[in-house]
Order: C-alpha cells, then structure tokens, then sequence
C-alpha cells in the first residue's frame, strides 16, 4: 500500500514538474470560446459563434472590424453607389492572394455573392441578399452589384463576416461541405486543425495584405461552461475569455494579472407575447405584467452591469436615437395598477382564475432567470405561470408556433433595419409574436427601400413608438455588453461589438509576450 | 423500546397537529398527509404494543423482531433512521416551518450571509435559501422516494413473473430488459427528455425506469432459488393459483433483497436528477430543487459559498442516510454476520 | 466456449435491432427540426425544405429508418451537423474516452480494492469506518461540484494542473495533466461501489469453511487474504466493473461537460440537442455494442477466475 502511494507521487511529481514547453519561441494566443462555431465556411455561417472566428481567415470586401458602422476599405480598395442606389461598384486590391497561393480576382467576389444567393446552398445569409439583382465581374478587379430596389443596409450585409470571400476554383472541385473543414480564405490567419469540441487552430498567413500577423497561432478552444472558462483564464490557460458570468467578471477584475473589457454590445433580450392568442393578444394584459414585475431592480440584479436597461429594440448609439420618448413610455413597476388590468380581464372572462401557461426560453441563463422572476412575481395575481427553458432544437418550432409567452435575444448590426424587419414584419419567421399590422410593414419596407437618414429614421421611431409603447408587443430587457477579460500577456487587443475576435485591423495587431 | 419510540413519535406529531391547526389552511395538502402520518404513527404504536404483549408469553422471536433487535444494536443505521424521520417530518411539515417563502424574490438582499431575516441566507435572486432547501428535500425526497418505489414495483413484478414462470417468459423479460440496459441511461433520459418535455411527472417516469434491470435480476434469482423449496411445490399440488403463490410465498422471502436495493438506490435518484440539472433538463424553475440549486451555486463559489454549502451538504445528509441504513438493514438482515 | 461466445456474439443481432428500433423511435417522437438547428434563426422556408430533403427528413418514416440502418452498414451514414460518417465521427472521439474512462477505471481499481480488502480483514476498525464513509461520499456529491472544486483548488489557486481541456494522448506530458484531474473525479463515483462490492464479498468469502480450514493448517494471514479469499471474491466486483466500464462511456457526460472533454458522451448529448438524427442513432448504437461486448468478455472472465463454471 505504502509503495503503491509513493510511486504514485513519484508519478504525480513527473508530470507536473515537466510544464510544457514545446511550442517555445513561437508567438501562441489561445482563445477560450463559450460554444463552438458550426461552420466555417462563411456562406453556411448560422450564427455568431462561426462569424466570431471567420473574420481571421476571410476577409470582406469592406470591412466593419474597427468601427461596426462606418465602412473601411476591406478586399475593396474602393466604392461607388449610384444616385439611385441600386448600383455598386467595387474596386479590387491588387495582389491579394488566397492561402493556397490563388490571386483573388473579381470572379471570386461574383462567386461567393451568387453562392450565397444559390437556394442550393441554403445559405442562412440568403436574406440578406434577397434585394440583389445580379452580379458581374466587369473586369479582373471590378465587380457591381445590381439591386432590384435600393437596399440601405447592403454594405453591412457585404461586410459582415458571413460574406468572406471564397476562392472560386478550389471551392467549385471540392464542394461546399468538404470547404467547411477545410476553408480557404485570404485572411491573417491560415486553417490548420479543427479538432471538434476540442479546439481549432490557426496560424500566421505571412503573406496578409495588411501586414504579417505578430502572432505565429491561434488555438480556440470551446469551454462549455462559463464557471470553467473563469478559472481557465485565472489559471492561464487561456489568454482570452468571453460571455463570462457577472460575479465572475467582478471578481476577476480584481487580478492584476488579468484586464477586463467591457464596451456596449450589440445584442438584446426581451419579452415577447402573442399578437393573435387570448389573452396575451389584449394588450391589457400585456401592460398588466409590464406593470406587475420590478424590471428595473430585477435586470440590475440578473445582468449585473453586463446589460443595460434596453427601452427599445434599436440599441443606443444606433440611429434613429429616440431613447428619451421610450424611456418615458415604459411602464412602472405598479402592482395596484396591474391588479386593475387583470381584475378587468377576469371580469371579461377573456382571463380565467389560476390561468396557467409557460413562459418559453432558451437555457440562457440571465433569460431563465428573468422568465423565473416574471413567473414568481405572477403568482401574487394568481396566475400560474411555469418557466419552460428549453435547448434549440425544441425551442425554435415551437416558437414559430405562436408560443403565447416568450424570452428571447437578437444581436446585430448596428443598422435599423436589421434590428426590426425580421421581427416586426408580419411575413416574417422571426416574428414569433405573430405581430401583423400593415402599416407596420409599409414602414419596414420604406426604411428599407430610402437611402437619406431623416425619412429612414422617421420609419423606425414610427414603428418603435407603435409596437412598444401603444401595443407594448414586447417587453424591451436589456442590452447586453460584451466583455472580454485578456491576460496581461495579450496586447493590443479589443473586444468589439458583436463578441467577434479581430486579432488583425489595419489599425491593430494582437500580440503575446 | 420500540414502543415506547413510535409512541413518543406519535405524540408529538400529535402536539405539532394541534399546534399547526391555525395554520391548516396554509397549505392543506402538507395537513392531511400529516394528519394521515401522524393516524398512521398513532396505529403502528398500538399495533406494536398489542403484539409485545403476545410476544411476552412466548418465548419464540420472529425472524422480524430479529433482525430488528440486530438493526437496534447497529449505531450508524439508527442514526441514519433518526434523521430520515427528521428529514420527512421536514418534508412534510415545510411550509409550516419556515417564515419565508422558497419563491419570493428579493432585489435587495442578492446572495447575502446569514441573518435574522435570512438563517442561511439568500440566493443569487434575493430568494431565502432556507425555504429553498425545506423545499428542496421535499421535492428530492418526494421524486426520490416516488421513483424508487415505482421502480421497485416495476423490476420486483418483472423479475417475479420471469422468475417464476421461467422457460420463454423469462427469456423475453430478460432480452427486453438487457435492450433497455445496454442503452446507456443517461443518453436515454436526455432523449426522453427532449422528446417528451421536461416536467415532474416525467421526471419521475424516467428515473424511475433507469434501474429495472437490477431489481428484476436479483428477484429473479432469489425466486429461482424458493421456487425449488418443497413448500411451493406442495402449494401447487393442493392447488393454488400462481398468482397466489408468487404473492403469498415467493415474495416474502425475496423482500429483504428488495428493501435493501430500494434504500440504496433513492440516493442514486437524487443524484440523477441533480445531474440532469446540471445539464439544464431537471426540475424546471422556480421550483425549487437540491440538485439545480447546487448546479447554480457552483457558479457562485466565491461569492457565496452557502448557496452550494447548503444545498450540497443537504444532499449529502439524505444519500448517506438512505444508504447507511439501507447498509443497516442489510447487514441486520444477514443472519450470518450475526456470530 | 467458443460455441458459447458464438451463441452469445449471435444474441447480438435482434439485441441491436431492438435497440436501433428503440432509439428510431425516441427519435421520431422528438419535437424540434435538425434543419433548424443547423441552419439557424436566419434560414429561409426553402433552404430549410432543401436541407431536409438532403437528409431525407420528408420521408415516411419506416423509409427513413431502413436508409439509416442500411447507410449505418454501408458506412454512408452521415451526421447533419458534422456533415461526415457518423462512425467516423464517433471514432474520433473514442480515443479521449477510451484514455479517460480508462484511466478513471484503473485509478478506481487501485485505489478501491485494496482499500475494500483492509476494511473486511478489519473491519469495524477505523479504516474500515473511514474509506466506508469516504466511498459515500463518493456517490453522495454530483460528479459537476468535486469538479469544479478540484478545478479551483489544482488550477486556479496551486496552478499546478491545467483548468479543462484535452491535452493530447495520455502518454504525453500535457496528456497526461490535463487527464489527472477529469479521471479522478469520475473514478470518485466508481469507487464507491467497487469499495462496497469487495468488501462485501470479501466478508462473505471469509467466513467460509475452507478459508478456516486454510488457516488452521497454518497458511500465512496474507496468503490467506490474497490468494484464497481474494480470488473467490473477484467474482461480483469484476461483474460490477464489467457493468460500470461501459457505462463509464456514456456516464461521463458531466465530467466532460464540466472539463470541456471531446468524449463520446459529450457527442451524443450534443447530438441529441442538436437533433442530429443520424449522429444519435450511430453514437448509441455504438455504445450499446460495447456494453455488450464489454459484459460478454466480463462473463467469459468469469470462466478463467473461476474454472467451476461451464458456459453451456
């Protein structure tokens, strides 16, 4: 027995003594990731976590990575649009090549844009492409875009990462799921391995158009729960961590060995009810509980300084600015006043003694426990409400099912229209309050449709002001901030809006010591 | 002594039933199990002194009041019982007991320590971790002790019936329940879950399926083994049905089996259902419930250490106690160890 | 035995049929739309229709499952959301479950039973309290808490282990930290009832009558305990440890959810909230074969400790 211990600590001491050093001398970031992407390839990018990743290896013709609303040169050295703004010219960089030595040509651009258009690829950035008319190559470094109608947000569509260019050959022979495993971009960094739920790792394209990366590699790596991405960036494991619990941040701002950045984000959550099912559809009701829960005390005790009280679906800073006007129209937090409502709607039968319903969310954990606090808060007016959070795989169905009651999130750009049409529009599928007004839509389609900011910005405070504070469809939450906590060791980098990860900017080159 | 236990028992369930009446209304469905509980202790009492006063004349022991008399002797399984009848009066008694409400969020008091107002303090949202975890037993050991039985019931009738009829009967009992075995648990309950929706009920359902294979396997052997003796032979030839048979005969003697495998296996249900917590599948809030409080606390080990202290050391105390005295009876029960 | 290993090896085809059926089922009673998941809260009505007549999700549904069946067998059988052969797929992630499991196993072994031989030959001693308590402990707290405790003992506060992560094959210097800690914390629940088991039997063997006979002819104590007890008591605590080692492949769930660990129970859950019909069916399937194997081996085992038995 007595042996059996001590060579097992003679085994113990071996291991730890021998720290690793084997990729000395080379320049590695490690990245700590909170779910891992489910592509790579930018045409089939569902969502944030593929984005995050893909700026590093693809470029866009323009680019959104400093400043998330005004457009810098990207693979487009420069622009024109036309008058009527269905027209848009790109001029080509020179010289730009694809890891696999490929020159990037206009054919490339034409490519990629018509790939994501192609209903064969089902593309989930399809829509944003819906206006475009055709594209063409009108020499090796020219390419324009005809739109059926002019489209205001088409330049962030073109710079958001789900819109990397492809090279156009090496994606024709392989295909574009075997791509996925194998992207080819022109970005900094070249692929290496994806390891799922393990890690995937880049490294240095020498040849990068804006200057080599000081990095020699980049390993991301998934860590699944926050808890455990905390004590990996304490611990050093990772250099950079993200979507990190409140407590945890506050904690970790406290160790000089780590640097906590927090900027506004670009990401919400709120409450949503049916447009069509009793008794979510009278809007009594719905002011009843806006009425009925502490909002203001409840989000600063869940969010903890990672949110903002949100007002309104279009984020601060983002044009059209009408914070004042609905901040005013959001409801106190009146228990007498809700007791009125649903003592009204008891009378009128449309709402039934111990009514019970579920409130819908996703297993996120700030959502549930707001959907927890709104639940328990119902119980004092005798409605039994139950907190239903569920994966995504059930959640979305029943979603677009009309599901009464639900808390949800959206994140974007910072452009209006992409804050609002898809769910406000009544022909839309994100519309899970089933929410159907037609002047509601003509406004959607204007915003859309006009180019100068002042009638554009009219639409939006028009649509905001009538589904928030006349028909109080949603209960705006909050806007969530993003937060990124780096060790010391990692300079120059910045976290951004959207929760992406830019190591490399014309003004930036993230480096380790 | 046994008497004199139950008796005290029932007493002061007795005061504690006049005491509460005030507060009946409260929750009337905690009063009447209560109510019943404590009708029920009052009987047992009795039963138990009438029978000491037969027993008294004769000098014979039942192999009952055997293994019972070993069972007393055994410290750790008397300790263990004593508190699972602390933890079910808690179980039953809890809204009775505590002053505050398990639900009641309070955004100005967000994980705080021990107070007054708050004996264990508060949780990440201002809600008494006190009430939480009354109310938290009560939901462990209500699923716990539900499932179990369910399951006891299911894989004793399963095991029984392929025991006993044995030939074809059995094969196909037992191929069923090795398909439902190599299945690895844990996937199958996720996937229940997702198809079927989270819920109690469901809950329930599916913990109390996950060990059927144990329970038909040992009540298949030990009935293979009575099946032999002459005296289930003897009931066949004067007739008696099978049915009557297996209940009358067979199963007694494989109860203690049973018992035993049922006391160890509540603990493991709790644990089943604090994992599937774990990964956001459990007990949907804002119920509360030992396992999701502890999968939320964890998130919180620097800022507030109760809320896993409370919540971890609560689940402790009813796993090791169903265990210790599961251990008790089976040892008590094994007539060899006694030398 | 060879007849017998056949027979058994033969039993295997309606068992995984019944299974395949089983699960196809769960399956196709589960809510939700793997087109959806994949392609996220953006996708159009029509790249959602053509994704599932890719996957062949429009079907009848014993259509469905014949083609998966058949395409299981022919090696054509697709994850939706890796978009490669399921058992590829699965074989990939074999290897870090194999290590871990593996190594929680043999840590388990070590320390387990020993430590239940010790409590029998004393028992009612303080060791024997001690690891009995300590082996309740073990099945008392969820495997997430011991952890995520362990993860801010060793890596944050000592930093002496890396946090989470999988470091390579185990015979590597990183393999090998980052193994320490998710193999110990899942050989903590194995443990407690490998204790228990060996304990007991051991307290069962030692009461025999050849074992007072053995010792009234003057055999040495350890002797004794090793080789004549020991060998007879083998018998449950290996069935016991044929039953855990598959489960150890699926069970470890949340010791790799909580290490970040690239197992194959990670996969499967993930699946299955990914509704990824084609991985699920694949990974359980899989794992479902090995318990059966696993427990075949166990009971041909029994045969080498124990030649009384006769496989008929």
């Amino acid at each position: 027995m007595k042996k059996f211990f001590i060579s097992i600590l003679v085994l113990l001491s071996f291991t730890l003594g021998l720290c690793p050093g084997v990729f000395a001398g080379e320049k590695t970031l490690t990245i700590g990731i909170s779910k891992e992407p489910a592509k790579l390839n930018p045409v089939l990018i569902p969502g944030i976590y593929g984005e995050a990743l893909a700026g590093n290896i693809f470029d866009t013709l323009i680019s959104f990575k400093e400043n998330a609303s005004t457009p810098a040169p990207g693979l487009a050295e420069s622009w024109e649009i036309s008058q009527d703004g269905k027209q848009y010219t790109f001029h080509l960089r020179k010289g730009v090549k694809f890891h696999n030595g490929q020159p990037l040509t206009s054919a490339d651009v034409k490519f990629t844009i018509e790939a994501t258009m192609d209903p064969a690829n089902a593309s989930p950035s399809k829509e944003f492409f819906a206006p475009v008319d055709r594209v063409e190559a009108m020499d090796d470094f020219t390419v324009t875009l005809f739109l059926k109608d002019a489209y205001a947000p088409l330049l962030l569509a073109l710079g958001s990462p789900t819109s990397g260019i492809l090279p156009k050959e090496l994606v024709s022979q392989m295909g574009m799921d075997k791509f996925d495993s194998h992207p080819v971009g022109t970005g900094p960094f070249m692929f290496v391995e994806w390891l799922p739920d393990e890690r995937i790792v880049l490294k240095k394209n020498p040849d990068y158009f804006l200057g080599a990366p000081n990095l020699d590699r980049v390993i991301f790596r998934p860590v699944p729960k926050p808890e455990v991405m905390a004590a990996e960036i304490e611990s050093g494991g990772i250099d950079i961590a993200h979507q990190m619990l409140p407590q945890d941040i506050s904690r970790l701002a406290k160790d000089d060995r780590l640097k906590v950045m927090t900027i506004p984000g670009l990401g919400n959550s709120y409450i949503g009810f049916s447009y069509k099912k009793m008794p979510f559809a009278d809007v009594r009701f719905r002011k009843a509980i806006y009425h009925s829960v502490p909002f203001d005390a409840a989000i600063k005790g869940i969010w903890r300084g990672v949110g903002e009280r949100a007002y309104s679906w279009i984020p601060p800073g983002v044009f059209p600015e009408d914070t004042e006007y609905m901040k005013k129209s959001a409801l106190a937090h009146d228990p007498k006043q809700a007791r009125v409502y649903f003592d009204e709607l008891k009378k009128e039968g449309i709402l039934k003694e111990d009514f019970e319903f579920p409130i819908y969310t996703s297993q996120n954990p700030h959502r549930v426990k707001i959907a927890t606090a709104v639940a328990t808060e119902l119980r004092k007016y005798g409605l039994k409400a139950r907190v239903e959070s569920l994966e995504w795989g059930t959640l979305f169905p029943i979603l677009k099912a009309d599901s009464g009651f639900y808390i949800m999130g959206w994140g974007s750009v910072p452009d209006p229209d992409r804050w609002t049409y898809k769910i406000f529009h009544s022909g839309s599928s994100m519309n899970f309050s089933m929410y159907e007004l037609p002047e509601i839509d003509k406004a959607l389609d204007l915003g859309r449709a006009l180019v100068g900011a002042d009638k554009r910005g009219e639409q939006y405070k028009f649509i905001m002001r009538k589904a928030l504070a006349q028909d109080y469809i949603h209960i705006p939450l909050v806007f969530k901030s993003v937060t990124a906590v780096c060790s010391n060791r990692v300079k120059g980098f910045e976290p951004s809006a959207q929760d992406y990860f830019h190591l490399v900017t014309e003004k930036r080159n993230v480096t380790v010591e | 002594m046994v008497r004199l236990k139950s008796f005290y028992l029932f007493m002061i369930s007795l005061i504690l039933q006049v005491g509460l009446f005030p507060m009946a209304s409260r929750e009337w469905i905690s009063y009447g199990i209560f109510t019943l509980m404590t009708l029920g202790m009052g009987l047992f009492a009795l039963a138990m002194a009438r029978n000491k006063k037969r027993q008294n004349t004769s000098a014979m022991k039942g192999s009952r009041e055997l293994m019972w008399l070993r069972l007393k002797k055994n410290k750790t399984a008397m300790v263990a019982m004593g508190v699972l009848i602390v933890l079910s009066y808690l179980t039953v008694l809890a809204p009775f007991i505590t002053p505050q409400s398990p639900l009641d969020t309070d955004w100005a008091a967000l994980s705080q320590g021990i107070s007054t107002t708050h004996w264990l303090g508060t949780d990440d949202m201002g809600r008494d971790l006190f009430a939480r975890t009354l109310f938290g037993i009560r939901v462990a050991m209500g699923i716990g002790v539900t499932a179990v039985v369910l399951n006891t019931l299911i894989g004793t009738f399963l095991g029984l019936v392929a025991g006993y009829y044995g030939g074809k009967t059995d094969t196909l009992i037992m191929r069923l329940l090795e398909v439902w075995n190599a299945i690895p648990f844990i996937l199958l309950a996720i996937a229940i879950m997702a198809a079927l929706g989270t819920g109690i009920g469901k809950l329930i359902l599916i913990v109390s399926l996950s060990n059927l294979m144990a329970f038909a396997r040992i009540i298949r052997g030990s009935v293979l083994t009575v099946k032999e003796h002459d005296y289930i032979a003897a009931a066949r030839v004067i007739g008696i049905t099978d049915t009557s048979i297996m209940l009358r005969h067979v199963l007694p003697n494989c109860i203690s089996p049973i018992l035993v495998l049922a006391s160890l296996s509540i603990g493991e249900t709790i644990l089943v259902i604090a994992g599937l917590s774990f990964l956001g599948l459990g007990i949907q809030p804002p119920m509360p419930s030992l396992g999701g409080m502890l999968a939320n606390g964890q998130q919180f080990l620097h800022e507030n250490f109760l809320m896993s202290l409370v919540p971890g050391v609560t689940i402790l105390l009813i796993v090791l106690s169903f265990n210790l005295f599961g251990d008790g009876v089976r040892d008590a029960l094994d007539s060899r160890l006694n030398d | 035995m060879l007849n017998y290993t056949l027979r058994r090896l033969m039993l295997l085809v309606p068992l995984l049929f019944f299974i395949s059926v089983m699960i196809f089922g769960i399956l196709k009673l589960t809510p939700g739309d793997p087109a959806m998941v994949l392609l996220g809260n953006r996708a159009t009505k029509e790249a959602l229709e053509l994704t599932r007549e890719k996957f062949a999700l429009n079907k009848p549904v014993h259509v469905q499952y014949i083609k998966m069946m058949t395409h299981l067998f022919t090696g054509e059988l697709k994850s939706i959301y890796y978009r490669e052969n399921v058992i590829m797929v699965v074989l990939k992630k074999m290897k870090p479950t194999l290590e871990l499991g593996g190594a929680a196993m043999v840590l388990a072994i070590l320390v387990s039973i020993p430590a239940g031989i010790i409590s029998a030959v004393k028992r009612n001693s303080f060791f024997d309290y001690a690891s009995m308590t300590t082996a309740l402990f073990g099945i008392s707290i969820p495997v997430f808490f011991t952890g995520i405790l362990l993860i801010y003992f060793f890596a944050v506060k000592l930093r002496l282990l890396p946090a989470s992560g999988y470091g390579g094959s185990m015979f590597t210097v990183d393999g090998m930290r980052h193994l320490i800690m998710p193999a110990f914390v899942l050989s903590f629940t194995l443990m407690a009832s490998t204790t228990r088991i060996t304990r007991a039997s051991m307290l069962d063997v030692i009461k025999e009558d050849y074992i007072r006979t053995a010792r009234a002819k003057g055999v040495r104590e350890f002797t004794l305990i090793m080789v004549h007890a020991f060998k007879n008591a083998l018998m449950p605590v290996t069935t016991n440890l044929g039953n855990q080692i598959a489960r150890l492949f699926a069970g470890a769930v949340l010791t790799e959810t909580v290490f970040a660990w690239p197992g194959v129970g990670r996969l499967a859950v993930n699946a299955i909230f990914r509704r990824d019909e084609p991985l699920v069916f694949g990974c359980v399937l899989i794992l479902s074969f090995i318990y059966v194997v696993v427990n075949l081996l166990v009971d041909l085992f029994y045969g080498v400790i124990n030649p009384q038995i006769r496989y008929e």
